[in-house]
C-alpha cells in the first residue's frame, strides 16, 4: 500500500508539471528560468516554501536532533526564521537587481554591473561546486525515503529513480513545473509531518510522559552548552544571511514585482508551524529507538513505528516530492550557469537546450556523489553553506556599495573558498564557530581591504535607485544579455 | 534579538514548557511573533510604498 499511495501520488505530480508546461514550451530561456518574470505572491510563496522545507525538513532535521541533539534542532529553526526577517528588507532588493540587469542568475548580475567576466566565472564555480553538495542532500534524503519503502531497491535503483523524476520536472517546462507541483508538495508535507508529531504525542502520553522529559534522553541532547552554543549561534547567523543574498535568486526572480516578493515573505515563518511536530517526532525516536545505525533513517523508522500503513505512504510521498523538488530546481540552476556564465557566447535561443542537457549532468553527478561518499546529511548542509556563502560579499556590493573592484570580489571569493574547503576537510572548529562564518568573514576582509586601498570606479548601487517597483514588467522571453 | 537572545538566555536550562524544551518552546513562539511583526510592517508603514502590479 505505501509504494502504491507514492507511485500515485508521483504520477500526479509528474503530470501536474506535464499540465504547468502546456503552451509553453516554445517560451524562450527567460520562461525556461524566471518564468517570464511573472509569479504573483502567491506563486513566489510557494515556489520560496517549496525550495526551503526540502527534505532536509523531514529527514535532516530530526537525524540532526537525534545524533547531535538540541543544538542542532535550534540553528535549523533560528537560521530560516531569522532569514525570512532579514530577507522582508533585502529580497526585494535583489528582485530589483535581477530586474534592472535582466539577470537570471547572481553570476549574470556580477557580470552586468561590474562588466567583469572574470567575476562571472568565478561566481559561476563557486556556485556550480556548492549546488553539488546540495543536490547530493537531496539524494541522500530521497534514497532514505525510497529505500524505506518496503520493497528491494539498491542504492544505485533509489538514486536512479529520483534523478529520472526530477529531470522529467524541469525538461518539459523549467521553473514553472516546480512552483506548481509545490502546492503538492507542501499540502502532502504538512499533513505527514503533523500526523507524525500526533502520533508520538499521543504514544507517548498513552506511556504516561512527555517526549522529551525520560531518563533516557541525555541532558545534552535536550540543552545547549559551551561550543555547541557558539556553534548554533554563529550558524543561524551566518545561514540566515546568506539564505537570501546568495540562495535566493531562485524564488526572487520569478516573481512579477517587488510587492510580490516582499508580501509573501510576510507570511512564511507560519510555515513553520510544521517543526514542533518534528521536535516531537525527534525526541520520541531517541526514546523509542535510541540505537538505530543510520540516523538519516530516523523520520522514516519512527512513521513506520507509529503510524498505519497508508499514512506512512502519504509521509513518504510528502518526503519524496519535497527532495524531488528541491533536486529540481537546483539542477536548473546548475543548468542555468553552466550554459548562461560558463560557456561563453551561447545564443540565447539555444540556452534552454544547452540547460536541459546540464540539468542531466549534474544529476548523474550527484547521484555519483550519494553513491560514494554519503554521510550525515547536515554535515553536507554545512559543506554547501560555506560555499556558497562566498557569492555574498559581491551580492550585498552590487545592492549597496558604491566602489568596490571586481578583481576585489573575485579575490575575495578564492579566498573564501579555498577556506571554506580547507576548514571543512581539515580544520578543527574555532572556538566551535561556524567555518563556514570563518570563511565568509574572510573573503568579506579581503574585499574590505582592497576597497580601502584602491576604491575604484562609482557605480549606482541597486539600493540607490527606486525606480522598478513601482510597476510590474515582464522581462521579455529573449533576454538581451 | 528575540531569536539569539532566547536561545542564548534559555539554551542552558533542562526546564520544559508542554513537554519541549523551553529552548524549542521558545523558537516555536517565535513563528507567529515574526509574521506578526512582519504584517505590522507590511501593513502600516511599507504597502503604500509598493504599489499593486499594474498601478500608476
Amino acid at each position: 500500500m505505501i509504494v502504491g499511495i507514492v507511485c500515485a501520488v508521483l504520477a500526479v505530480s509528474l503530470a501536474i508539471a506535464f499540465w504547468a508546461g502546456h503552451g509553453r514550451r516554445d517560451g524562450g530561456i527567460s520562461e525556461f528560468l524566471v518564468g517570464g518574470r511573472s509569479f504573483p505572491a502567491w506563486l513566489v510563496y510557494f515556489l520560496a516554501v517549496g525550495e526551503v522545507y526540502s527534505i532536509g525538513t523531514m529527514i535532516g532535521l530530526p537525524s540532526g536532533i537525534y545524533a547531535k541533539g538540541a543544538s542542532y534542532g535550534i540553528w535549523f529553526l533560528g537560521y530560516i526564521l531569522l532569514a525570512y526577517a532579514i530577507g522582508y528588507f533585502v529580497a526585494p532588493l535583489v528582485w530589483r537587481a535581477g530586474h534592472r540587469y535582466s539577470a537570471m542568475t547572481l553570476p549574470d548580475l556580477f557580470r552586468a554591473h561590474y562588466r567583469s567576466r572574470t567575476l562571472e566565472l568565478v561566481a559561476s564555480l563557486t556556485m556550480l561546486v556548492a549546488l553539488i553538495p546540495w543536490g547530493e542532500y537531496q539524494f541522500i534524503g530521497l534514497q532514505v525515503v525510497l529505500s524505506s519503502l518496503g520493497i528491494q531497491l539498491t542504492a544505485v535503483q533509489a538514486v536512479a529513480i529520483a534523478g529520472l523524476l526530477a529531470f522529467c520536472y524541469i525538461a518539459v517546462s523549467g521553473i514553472r513545473s516546480p512552483a506548481l507541483v509545490s502546492i503538492m508538495k507542501d499540502s502532502f508535507m504538512v499533513f505527514g509531518v503533523v500526523a507524525v508529531g500526533i502520533a508520538t504525542l499521543l504514544v507517548s502520553r498513552g506511556a504516561g510522559i512527555t517526549p522529551m522529559s525520560t531518563p533516557t534522553i541525555p541532558a545534552e541532547l535536550a540543552t545547549i552548552h559551551g561550543s555547541a552554543m557558539t556553534f548554533a549561534i554563529s550558524t543561524i547567523v551566518f545561514q540566515a544571511v546568506v539564505f537570501y543574498l546568495a540562495l535566493g535568486s531562485g524564488y526572487i526572480f520569478p516573481a512579477r514585482s517587488e510587492r510580490a516578493v516582499k508580501s509573501s515573505t510576510v507570511w512564511m515563518p507560519l510555515y513553520m508551524l510544521i517543526y514542533p511536530f518534528l521536535v516531537a517526532a525527534s525526541y520520541y525516536a531517541l526514546r523509542a529507538y535510541p540505537r538505530l545505525a543510520n540516523p538519516n533513517t530516523v523520520f522514516m523508522v519512527t512513521a513506520r513505528g507509529v503510524l498505519p500503513s497508508w499514512l506512512v505512504g502519504v509521509v513518504a510521498a510528502g518526503a519524496s516530492l519535497s527532495g524531488l523538488l528541491v533536486l529540481a530546481v537546483t539542477a536548473l540552476a546548475i543548468g542555468a550557469l553552466v550554459s548562461r556564465n560558463l560557456l561563453p557566447h551561447l545564443e540565447p535561443t539555444v540556452q534552454r537546450r544547452w540547460t536541459t542537457l546540464f540539468v542531466a549532468v549534474f544529476l548523474v553527478l550527484a547521484a555519483l556523489m550519494t553513491l560514494y561518499a554519503a554521510t550525515l546529511m547536515l554535515t553536507v548542509l554545512n559543506l554547501f553553506y560555506g560555499l556558497i556563502a562566498q557569492v555574498v560579499p559581491a551580492t550585498v556590493a552590487v545592492l549597496y556599495a558604491k566602489r568596490v573592484r571586481p578583481t576585489a570580489l573575485t579575490a575575495g571569493m578564492i579566498v573564501g573558498v579555498c577556506l571554506a574547503v580547507a576548514l571543512y576537510l581539515y580544520g578543527p572548529a574555532v572556538l566551535g564557530i561556524s567555518s563556514g562564518l570563518i570563511a565568509m568573514a574572510a573573503n568579506a576582509a579581503v574585499v574590505v581591504g582592497w576597497r580601502l586601498l584602491s576604491p575604484g570606479t562609482t557605480r549606482t548601487p541597486v539600493s540607490s535607485s527606486d525606480q522598478p517597483r513601482q510597476r510590474a514588467v515582464t522581462t521579455p522571453s529573449v533576454p538581451t544579455v | 534579538v528575540a531569536i539569539l537572545g532566547g536561545v542564548l538566555g534559555f539554551g542552558h536550562s533542562a526546564a520544559e514548557v508542554l513537554g519541549f524544551p523551553i529552548v524549542f518552546f521558545w523558537m516555536f513562539c517565535c513563528f507567529p511573533l515574526t509574521t506578526l511583526c512582519l504584517w505590522v510592517s507590511w501593513r502600516y508603514f511599507d504597502r503604500r510604498h509598493y504599489p499593486r502590479e499594474g498601478a500608476r
